[in-house]
């Protein structure tokens, strides 16, 4: 039982994002604007709000799904640039679960009344044994063990300082 | 026979597997670009002058989980953008498949 809790477990994060953040900068209100997304280099004239992070399963969620969670992560903290890090992929194996059809066909005898007519014409009534034979449906889980991917974006959020009169 | 015949059929679908590949415009995307398009792996320096264009990323499995399948695949995802190279090229690899994930660029 507690494997196949740790099976379902494991296969109710297939297609969902998680992400996390730290604030390491002042406290700022929640961003509305757009955030930009910078690669190769940090944002002039801006302030380091915190650092963030955003993971998926693949190929279940998707690059963009990643992105998008990485940048409201950086709008919560108050920024409006996210400066991405890194962007590693793990590999690992792990336990998943499926269901397949386990039915089997279960044969039994049943009694079956007959009424015969004998040779006077007379009704008779017997009891007979016939052998039936009947699918009895059942739904079994199985494990097996599959190559996961993590996609992982790691970065920063800024908040670009507005430019003196 | 029956399961040497099985075995090529499974080599062959999977070898078949097409890679996929995505992106995520971050900047300006152009007309596709016929040229050649650089390859920079992450660490080493990138070039000059540089427009970020889109984060592109490519997945091999099975047959198709091998460095040049899914670098190439990452090169037609930033041609297609417009751009003439990826930099930060980042690839990783497990038993049955391999990714790398880049940013795709334009080199003035």
């Amino acid at each position: 039982m507690r494997v196949i809790t740790a099976g379902l477990a494991l296969c109710c994060g297939c297609s969902t994002v998680r992400s996390s953040a730290l604030r390491t900068g002042n406290p700022a209100r929640p961003a509305a604007g757009p955030v930009a997304v910078r690669f190769t280099d940090d944002p002039t004239n801006a302030e380091q709000l915190g650092i963030v992070e955003a993971h998926g399963r693949r190929p279940g969620v998707k690059l963009e799904e990643v992105l998008a969670e990485l940048t409201a992560r950086v709008a919560a903290l108050g920024g409006n640039v996210a400066r991405v890090d890194a962007f590693p992929t793990r590999y690992e194996m792990i336990t998943e679960s499926y269901t397949y059809d386990c039915g089997t066909t279960q044969t039994h005898q049943e009694p079956r009344s007959v009424t015969r007519t004998d040779a006077n014409g007379q009704p008779t009534t017997t009891t007979e044994f016939v052998t039936v034979t009947e699918h009895v449906a059942q739904t079994c889980t199985g494990f097996h063990q599959v190559e996961a991917a993590t996609l992982t974006v790691q970065g920063r959020a800024f908040r670009t300082r507005k430019e003196g009169p | 026979m029956r399961s040497r015949l099985l075995l090529v059929a499974t080599l062959a679908a999977a070898c078949a597997t097409p890679v996929r590949s995505e992106h995520v415009l971050t900047g300006v995307a152009r007309q596709a670009w016929a040229g050649a398009v650089k390859v920079v792996m992450d660490g080493a320096p990138a070039p000059g002058a540089y427009d970020e264009v889109a984060i592109v990323n490519a997945t091999g499995t099975a047959g198709n989980a091998t460095l040049p399948a899914v670098i190439g695949a990452l090169q037609d995802e930033a041609r297609s953008l417009g751009c003439n190279a990826v930099i930060r090229v980042r690839y990783d690899h497990g038993a049955q498949s391999a990714s790398a994930t880049g940013v795709a660029v334009w080199i003035n």
